[in-house]
């Protein structure tokens, strides 16, 4: 892959990330580094729009983007790079060889298991820092932690779905062109 | 493998260099203005017409807006003679039911875990709870791990004022109770919540919300207060109160 396109994608993470920080109006359940994460391992894929995109350069932009999202966050480090980390790793072994990347139907359904694991894996780590008393409370699950999780899971899943379909898109007329 | 072990050292150095020998504030220093842009903007309506004039004119409704919110800032300190920092609001954040918000400053600047945040009227709007070199993390008083020590103030039947204290935690969403009050004393609508001194770095008085709403379960051995937040909940421009 061309190193310039890479240092792009780099930047652009960091973008998303401000995003995702700083605009007040952002919806508190999504996560748009993950979304790029996914979308990226979906369509970088052989025989897809982006046929160039390996995954390990998948896997250093889930590294770059869990430290960015740890370096802004109240909990101690390493939360979001480790759910990141392995929720890219799990997507990639596990989770995409199961499906026809070709249908919706499966992309979607990739969205969904894809953002369970990163919020079980959240929710994991976070109670591992509880125990080890690196973090003073625990999640409470009441009515309003359940309806984020799931709006979480659906919201994430649906983005995933449409910007793989605007990269195929995109993909497709670029090729034409060309 | 050997490409995994280097990766995985390059990986080990990279976190040691910005968790622990502070790399990260290069991140807020180089971010912290383009953040403050995408926050403060956000808010402001959205200009179709690309006049020069019409533009000066709304960058001087922006100012006038700023100075009048840090007016109201400074009438309120100097009433109360505190020590206090302004802050602004750049970013805040929300995972697995913890909500925080960001502000930019810091430890450099005299802020330390525990201080009590307020807003241009003195009305508590949270604590801080991690701080770096240049910026710090606000817990908002809505987050459901808030947890501070008020009291409510009030004048019974016979004219006298009377002082019952509980614990304010937040609850769903915004929501924001009091809890652990006894059942016998008579707390009314509009009463005043205030911070009743015994939390670590925020001292007593500060307003906090009034009773909105008062739960009285049968068989309970205390009452919850369901508090009316008074603060503003675009506040962009904060005060830090010092000890």
């Amino acid at each position: 892959m061309n190193i310039l396109k890479f240092i792009l994608l780099i930047f652009f993470t960091l973008f998303l990330m401000i995003l995702e920080i700083s605009w007040p109006n952002f919806p508190r359940s999504l996560s748009f580094i993950l979304i790029l994460i996914i979308v990226l391992l979906i369509e970088g894929s052989q025989d897809i729009s982006l046929s160039n995109f390996k995954p390990k350069y998948v896997l250093i932009l889930a590294i770059f983007g869990g430290i960015l999202l740890d370096i802004y966050s109240i909990f101690p480090p390493g939360l979001f790079f480790l759910a990141l980390l392995a929720t890219t790793y799990i997507a990639h072994r596990f989770i995409l060889p199961r499906f026809s990347l070709a249908s919706f139907l499966s992309i979607f359904v990739i969205g969904i298991l894809s953002s369970l694991v990163y919020q079980l894996l959240i929710l994991i780590i976070s109670y591992l820092y509880y125990f080890l008393n690196l973090l003073e409370a625990r999640v409470i699950f009441d009515r309003f932690y359940w309806t984020i999780f799931w709006q979480a899971i659906i919201g994430n899943s649906l983005l995933i779905l449409i910007f793989s379909l605007a990269v195929r898109l995109i993909g497709a007329k670029y090729k034409k062109l060309r | 493998m050997r490409k995994a072990v280097i990766s995985f050292i390059i990986f080990v150095f990279l976190f040691i260099l910005i968790f622990l020998l502070k790399g990260e504030n290069i991140f807020y220093t180089s971010l912290s203005p383009l953040q403050r842009l995408f926050y403060g903007q956000a808010e402001d309506e959205f200009i179709a017409n690309n006049l020069y004039l019409e533009l000066e004119d709304t960058k001087l409704k922006i100012y006038q807006a700023e100075n009048e919110l840090l007016k109201r800032h400074l009438n309120f300190l100097e009433t109360t003679k505190d020590n206090f920092i302004l802050a602004n609001i750049i970013g805040k954040g929300y995972e697995i039911g913890f909500d925080w918000f960001i502000i930019d400053r810091g430890q450099r600047d005299g802020v330390k875990n525990g201080l009590a945040i307020v807003d241009e009227k003195g009305v508590l709007i949270g604590t801080v709870v991690k701080v770096k070199d240049t910026i710090a993390y606000l817990r908002p008083i809505f987050d459901r791990h808030s947890s501070i020590s008020a009291d409510i103030i009030w004048e019974s039947s016979q004219s006298d004022i009377e002082i019952v204290s509980g614990l304010v935690q937040g609850e769903y969403g915004s929501t924001i109770k009091m809890k652990y009050i006894p059942l016998g004393k008579a707390v009314n609508l509009g009463d005043t919540i205030i911070t009743s001194g015994l939390e670590k770095n925020i001292r007593r008085g500060i307003i906090i919300g009034r009773v909105a709403a008062i739960d009285k379960k049968p068989n309970a051995i205390f009452q919850e207060i369901v508090i009316g937040p008074i603060f503003n909940p675009n506040f962009r421009i904060v005060s830090i109160l010092l000890p």
